[in-house]
């Protein structure tokens, strides 16, 4: 697959970025003053608690929600409502994906809207459900899927959109450990064969390690960047060894500590 | 099936047991032979026409504005406040208490009852359409926008596909509600048949309905006069 790449070493970033939702008395803070680089070709995995603004941040990012006041940018452009350049996968994939199409068109539908031609956008639907492994599910419906089937459909929407970068809110919420490890490696294998930035959002700590090249940790009221740690793990990842290495062992309770404070 | 069949036997007994007059209670035979006869005259078929391309004309026109309407109204706020009241007061409305006013106005042709059709089922359409429209779910919307699906795109390969049971739900019912104000249209205004200048008010009206109860009701009346 071609995609674009980007030009600059910061895919993406947040300038003293708040937002708060109503107004009045009922005004709620969520975040304030937040400041945010990712880096291009990084996995970054921003980890807090639940309710503390995760998936605000995340739309923010997007360019699907406004901030209160402060700027994101993209490649150094700010940004103002949804790019090409960036794909999301939902927090509820099951309600994301439409069951009314099929698998094969719920991954080509995006494409669609951006006037590829039809044929282009089979093929490149049908390539993009071959790297998540869902070759042989492409006429079924969404809801004849397992939870993980789903998130994988999900997955090869946003790949054959060919963003550089990937949003991904709570992809695994939901899905037994085994499915979990399977797609964790999925989404390492995306980093390593395409080169996207991707930008993990979890409450799972454990997660957040094995996955980032950087775990950002936010928390507080309204919330802020409490930590930013690079992972010293190597891109090299695998369940088994990855999980039992010391280093990772020492950086999980460090950031639970962190996150219990 | 059973039950039919039993009706028709219970019928015909007490038919037999002469406990009604003829002239109210006519045999089942007699009057299934009146219905028969009465289906293969053209006046039954022309007149049953009639009321249906009433209905039917004023079922399309209801759809096709209403169903635009609906989706406009269900998509922005702005254009479901200023239609609110309308459309609150047109669900409202009886329809039929129009006859009188539009007899007056366009005459007693199949244009009376496409009207009267139209605005007894349009107020139906629009808030089914808008229930439906409201229903699709605040992650598809998001899927959508993070991927710049537009406008044109999403009304027809989102919007109407999740919102289509509901809108489905609408039609059945403005379908029904159409017969209904058809029939009811011919009940209160003699048309199709009195316009011609025959017949009386209840005959015309039975016997142009599409029911058969109807049907059966209109040959009771040429046999009991
Ligand atoms: N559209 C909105 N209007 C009002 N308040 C909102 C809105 N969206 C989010 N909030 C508030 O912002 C806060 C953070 O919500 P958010 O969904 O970003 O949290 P989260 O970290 O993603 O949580 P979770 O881990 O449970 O998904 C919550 O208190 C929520 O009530
Ligand atoms: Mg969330």
């Amino acid at each position: 697959m071609t995609r674009e790449t980007l030009t600059s070493p910061v895919a993406l970033s947040a300038t003293h970025v708040s937002k708060s939702f109503g107004s009045g008395p009922d005004r709620v803070d969520v975040i304030e003053d937040l400041h945010l680089s990712i880096r291009s070709g990084d996995v970054t995995c921003l980890v807090g608690p639940s309710g503390v603004g995760k998936t605000t941040l995340l739309r923010l990012l997007a360019g699907l929600a406004s901030p209160t006041s402060g700027q994101v940018s993209m490649d150094g452009v700010p940004i103002t409502g949804a790019v090409e350049q960036i794909a999301v996968v939902f927090q509820d994939y099951r309600g994301s994906l439409m069951p009314w199409m099929k698998v094969l068109q719920n991954v080509a539908f995006p494409l669609e809207g951006r006037g590829v031609s039809k044929s282009e956008r089979t093929s490149r639907a049908a390539e993009a459900l071959a790297v998540v492994g869902l070759s042989d599910k492409i006429s079924s419906y969404p809801w004849q899927l397992s939870g993980g089937m789903q998130q994988r459909v999900a997955i090869a929407r946003a790949l054959a959109y060919e963003s550089p970068i990937l949003l991904m809110d709570e992809p695994f919420g939901s899905l037994d450990a085994q499915t979990r490890f399977e797609l964790e490696d999925l989404v390492l294998q995306l980093r390593r064969d395409f080169g996207i930035t991707i930008v993990v959002v979890t409450h799972d700590i454990d997660e957040a390690v094995y996955l980032g090249d950087r775990v950002v940790v936010v928390g507080g009221r309204p919330s802020r960047i409490v930590d930013d740690i690079d992972v010293p793990l190597g891109r090299e990842r695998d369940q088994i060894t990855t999980r039992a290495e010391p280093a990772f062992i020492q950086l999980r309770s460090h950031v639970l500590n962190e996150i219990q404070l | 099936m059973l039950i039919l069949f039993g009706m028709l036997a219970l019928w015909h007994l007490v038919h037999l047991s002469g406990s009604l007059p003829d002239s109210l209670l006519p045999s089942p035979i007699a009057v299934g032979a009146e219905l028969f006869q009465a289906l293969l005259t053209a006046t039954y078929w022309t007149i049953l026409w009639e009321t249906v391309a009433g209905a039917l004309v004023g079922l399309a026109f209801g759809v096709v504005v209403g169903i635009p309407v609906g989706i406009l109204t269900g998509r922005f706020v702005a254009a479901e406040l200023s239609l609110r009241f309308l459309v609150d007061f047109g669900r409202a409305f009886p329809a039929i208490a129009l006859v009188a006013v539009l007899v007056l106005m366009i005459g007693r042709g199949i244009e009376l009852k496409a009207v009267l059709v139209f605005v007894a089922v349009v107020f139906l359409i629009i808030l089914q359409t808008q229930h439906g429209v409201r229903s699709v779910s605040s992650s598809i919307v998001d899927t959508t926008q993070a991927f710049q699906i537009p406008s044109g795109l999403f009304v027809r390969k989102v919007l109407l596909p999740s919102a289509a049971p509901s809108i489905m739900a609408g039609l059945r019912l403005a379908a029904s509600v159409a017969v209904l104000v058809t029939i009811s249209v011919e009940v209160l205004t003699g048309s199709p048949e009195s316009a011609r200048g025959s017949g009386t008010l209840r005959s015309a009206a039975t016997r142009s309905s599409p029911t058969p109860t109807s049907s059966l009701e209109a040959c009771w009346d040429m046999r009991s006069t």
